[in-house]
């Protein structure tokens, strides 16, 4: 038992002291003393994750391409300017799809980046696969026990019990492993628990005992969590003047993290997940099903950023685990594919363009003739935009067996 | 002088057997907190009239334990003893239109609108999840054999597969658990390896249904087919090869465990001896339905007639890799679906195997970190005796380490224990659905672990500041009777005779402060009945019930 608290105070002191003795830098001697660790400035990293497969040439158009409306068929969108909902002009012969119009504004003002065939090296086409991989961090190695995430957390030695925080029941994978991270579906859950309050403050007295010490450090977290929740309410917090956040228990979480995010809680990774995504039937074009899920997620990132605002740095990172076939299926929407479109925005992030190289949707240029190509390893975006965000050493590993080269799509926040 | 020495030796036998009582007290106490879901009132009495042994004994031979009250609370279940292929027959696969409503509706859903009603709602394979949970949950609080169903859940666990992966896989799941788990988890190691790996669910869940030889062309299934002719579309004929998921997973998890010696060459050969493993899936019924009434030919090839029914595991020799394989060292030459048997044998009966699994029950049943020796014990017996798992459990709860080491380990109920002992020791009724949602809260839904790893056993995995705030949470709700589908508590008469039967090794768990906390606490309520749930609230989620 002791030697099991002992090895917990360990990795946090010890880890400290490693960082000392590898880098004797005032800064990192500085981060491990002050206390709380995190500071309300500190930039923060929020990941989203598109369960399902996000169409990426539904998201931003080559409508320029010569094989474009052949392939796409009923799902294809206008160039930009034209019909009832028209696409925006990103340039390069791309155009954003007229439900993401919430996103254009950032992306005018660089601050957003769209990152083309970006995806996985597995060639799996299965969804559970591949998120697996991808929120762990190993492509084609499944037992990998910890999350991607919740390596960048011990890399950063955030500490409080909000340190990692994820809108979801249970940790979801990306995060699993962690040690200072809180997931709920509902944080207003924390608040309102009022009740019982003899109960709750004899059960506090009891976990904090003590003599059971590992018990006690978590028990300890949990209640610091409890009192910090109520005591800084962040849900109480106003939406600013404007800011409007869709309607829906989705985009509530989405309000909830804005309201963590300007908070004092100390959140410096966040992770939110949405579902809907994989449209094999019916996916329509400017309006329509993947229309409308396109609507919500840009309206609430947007609402997000303006949300969160100048309060503190927040980088969004937007991840899929495939992309879909180029090609419209027989039932009105797209299969299982390889490169997918994701997203980069906010802080830090070198925005205004498409990263990545297209290749033309000419069928020698696709992957077994039918999907976008992976050209950047989904490791490569993810450890870059964490990296910068979260201030990282450049030893730091959080992609074992892997060595990430920077595609230059961050700048200094 | 006589007198004296009488008198001396009957002391000595007095006090030797009130060591011996308090060691069975003891003893009898850890296997109720270890080897079942957990104590209710009365069970520690219980097995110490019948005797400690004796009680093992009955555990170890399920079928001689009566079970009729469990029995008939299953009966309500209409999905549970149905083959896959009559589940597949009963939830077909949605037409387009059909798919197209339901995207709609949970596109809706996500909009966070409520869900339709029931009644509009239609029957769903959801349903197949629902009475799996359903019938878990009853089995775990209401069956005798407690023994059994903790192994149930150990061995599902350990050859964990997904409930979600895909359709097919959740229709697979109740033959999976009835048929391949069920019959073994007392059985021959072996027995198990073999039923868990022609399956379906496992077949379909890591992917070997479509682990075939090297640019197989499934249309060499159909020989009428003109060769060479492109499908429509343009794209190119889907060709299948090796796929390692199922052969990767099946020695680092399932057998020999992780790092044990095998390199990525074994793994290749392994996939290899399991080419041609696969599933009669009811798409690839419609697939030859279609491809038969467009073939030319009269004469419809074997290889397509004789499919066996849907759902069914099914060896497709055609896409079976016949070269010789070099596996840990040994060559394999048998061919055909022998291949894939004497992987199972070999690696069942592999030293590495005996090691890995044994460890893995000492640390389901003693602690996080079992002991050498307590694992070489239990290994040797698993050698000896070709891998018998009774035996192993056996040798595991007769060895004096058991006690020794199982006492003094800070065990931490996982989510599942938890739920299920908090309703075992307060005598709730499970009347329905409900407590799948705690479950779900606390991070560890039934049949819906992703991974192949299946849940963590470690207290780390389970005790996090997030999840000790559910849990405290859900005690006072199952003490409030916010909990659907359970019944109201009934607050004990005397709470301290209550907490001592049912928080594992009863007080002496507790730490002084742990103990004088509770006192306190006890002392802030009053004895009426509403007070007196409060109470058990207290209890269920103290410190001390966290633990196992």
């Amino acid at each position: 038992m002791g030697a099991q608290l002992d090895r917990r105070k360990f990795l946090r002191v010890g880890g400290t002291t490693l960082a000392l003795i590898g880098s004797g830098s005032l800064a990192t001697f500085a981060r491990a003393f002050s206390v709380p660790s995190t500071s309300k400035r500190d930039p923060a990293l929020v990941v989203l994750f598109q369960r399902g497969a996000a169409d990426g040439l539904h998201m931003i158009v080559p409508y320029r391409d010569r094989y474009y409306r052949g392939l796409r068929g009923a799902l294809a969108l206008d160039e930009p300017g034209r019909g009832e909902r028209p696409t925006l002009d990103l340039g390069d012969g791309f155009a954003l799809h007229p439900s993401l119009s919430p996103l254009f504004p950032l992306y005018s003002d660089g601050r957003l980046a769209f990152v083309l065939n970006v995806g996985s090296p597995d060639p799996t086409r299965s969804h559970f696969d591949a998120q697996d991989y991808m929120e762990s961090g190993t492509p084609g190695r499944k037992a990998t026990r910890d999350g991607w995430l919740s390596r960048a957390l011990t890399a950063v030695e955030a500490r409080g019990p909000f340190a990692a925080v994820a809108l979801s029941a249970s940790m979801p994978r990306s995060l699993a492993g962690a040690e200072t991270a809180i997931a709920m579906e509902d944080f207003s859950r924390l608040g309102r628990s009022r009740r019982n309050n003899s109960l709750e403050g004899r059960l506090e007295e009891m976990y904090r005992t003590k003599e059971r010490p590992e018990l006690a450090a978590m028990g300890e977290e949990a209640f610091e969590a409890l009192h910090m929740f109520r005591e800084l309410d962040p849900l109480s917090q106003k939406v600013p003047e404007g800011v409007r956040y869709p309607m829906g228990r989705r985009s509530e979480q989405f309000r909830q993290l804005g309201a963590l995010l300007k908070s004092e809680l100390g959140v410096r990774v966040a992770f939110i997940s949405t579902d809907g995504w994989d449209t094999h039937f019916g996916q329509g074009a400017a309006t329509g099903q993947m229309a409308n899920l396109l609507g919500r997620h840009a309206s609430a990132i947007a609402a997000l950023v303006e949300d969160v605002g100048t309060s503190r740095p927040v980088t969004l990172l937007s991840v899929t685990e495939f992309g879909r076939t180029v090609k419209i299926n027989g039932a009105g929407g797209t299969d299982h594919g390889h490169g997918a479109v994701m997203m980069a925005a906010g802080a830090g992030v070198h925005g205004g363009r498409i990263v990545g190289d297209w290749l033309g949707l000419e069928r020698k240029h696709l992957y077994q003739g039918r999907d976008l190509p992976v050209t950047i390893d989904f490791r490569d975006l993810f450890s870059e935009i964490a990296a910068r965000t979260l201030a990282l050493d450049e030893e730091v590993t959080l992609f074992p067996g892997y060595q990430a080269s920077p595609m230059g799509i961050t700048q200094a926040i | 002088m006589m007198r004296t020495a009488r008198f001396v030796a009957v002391l000595v036998l007095i006090w030797a057997a009130s060591v011996q009582a308090a060691d069975e007290r003891a003893r009898a106490a850890l296997l109720l907190s270890r080897a079942t879901y957990g104590a209710r009132p009365g069970d520690l009495d219980a097995v110490l009239r019948l005797g400690v042994d004796r009680w093992l004994a009955a555990q170890l031979h399920p079928e001689r334990i009566d079970d009729r009250v469990l029995e008939s609370k299953l009966e309500r279940f209409t999905l549970l003893d149905r083959s896959t292929s009559e589940l597949m027959a009963a939830y077909p696969r949605p037409s387009a239109e059909e798919r197209l409503a339901l995207q709609k509706q949970r596109e809706s859903m996500a909009e966070g609108n409520a869900p339709p009603r029931r009644r509009d709602r239609g029957e769903g394979p959801g349903r197949v999840l629902m009475e799996l949970s359903q019938a878990k949950l009853l089995r775990a609080v209401y069956s005798e054999r407690q023994l059994q169903e903790v192994m149930t859940d150990f061995w599902f666990n350990h050859f964990n597969v997904y409930a979600r992966k895909n359709r097919n896989t959740l229709l697979a799941l109740p033959s999976y658990e009835r048929d391949a788990i069920r019959p073994h988890v007392l059985g021959k190691f072996e027995d198990l390896l073999l039923a868990t790996a022609q399956h379906p669910a496992m077949l379909l869940y890591l992917d070997n249904w479509a682990n075939t030889k090297e640019g197989f062309d499934p249309r060499a299934m159909f020989k009428g087919r003109r060769a060479g002719r492109q499908p429509r579309g343009g794209q190119e004929p889907r060709r299948f090869g090796i796929n390692e998921n199922y052969a990767r997973e099946l020695m680092e998890l399932h057998t020999l465990g992780v790092n044990s010696g095998y390199t990525q060459d074994d793994v290749v050969a392994v996939a290899r001896a399991f080419t041609g493993w696969s599933v009669v899936a009811p798409r690839l019924v419609e697939v030859r339905a279609r491809m038969v009434s467009r073939l030319r030919t009269r004469r419809i090839p074997k290889s397509v007639t004789a499919l066996p029914e849907e759902g069914k595991f099914y060896f497709n020799a055609v896409a079976h890799d016949e070269d010789p394989k070099v596996i840990l060292g040994a060559r394999l030459e048998a061919g055909g679906l022998e291949d894939g048997r004497q992987v199972v044998h070999m690696l069942a009966t592999h030293p590495a195997t005996a090691r890995f699994i044994s460890s893995k029950i000492a640390q389901r049943f003693v602690s996080d970190s079992p002991s050498d020796d307590l694992v070489g014990e239990m290994t040797r017996t698993f050698q000896s005796s070709g891998g018998d798992i009774r035996e192993v459990l056996s040798a595991l709860f007769r060895s004096e380490r058991f006690l020794l080491e199982g006492r003094r380990a800070d065990k931490v109920r996982t989510p599942l224990e938890l739920v299920v002992g908090s309703v075992r020791a307060s005598s709730a009724a499970v009347e329905g659905p409900g407590l799948e949602r705690a479950l779900f809260d606390l991070g560890m839904p039934l049949y819906l672990c992703q991974p192949p790893t299946g849940y963590d056993e470690e207290a780390s995995t389970w005790l996090t500041a997030g999840s000790v705030l559910t849990r405290i949470r859900f005690a006072g709700e199952l003490a409030a009777g916010r909990i659907r589908g359970v019944g109201t508590l009934v607050a004990p008469g005397d709470i301290d005779q209550w907490m001592a039967a049912v928080v594992p090794s009863g007080k002496e768990a507790m730490t002084a402060d742990e103990a004088k906390v509770l006192e306190e606490a006890m002392g802030d309520f009053t004895t009426s009945a509403s007070d007196g749930t409060k109470r058990m609230a207290l209890v269920l989620a103290s410190p001390a019930f966290q633990r196992q």
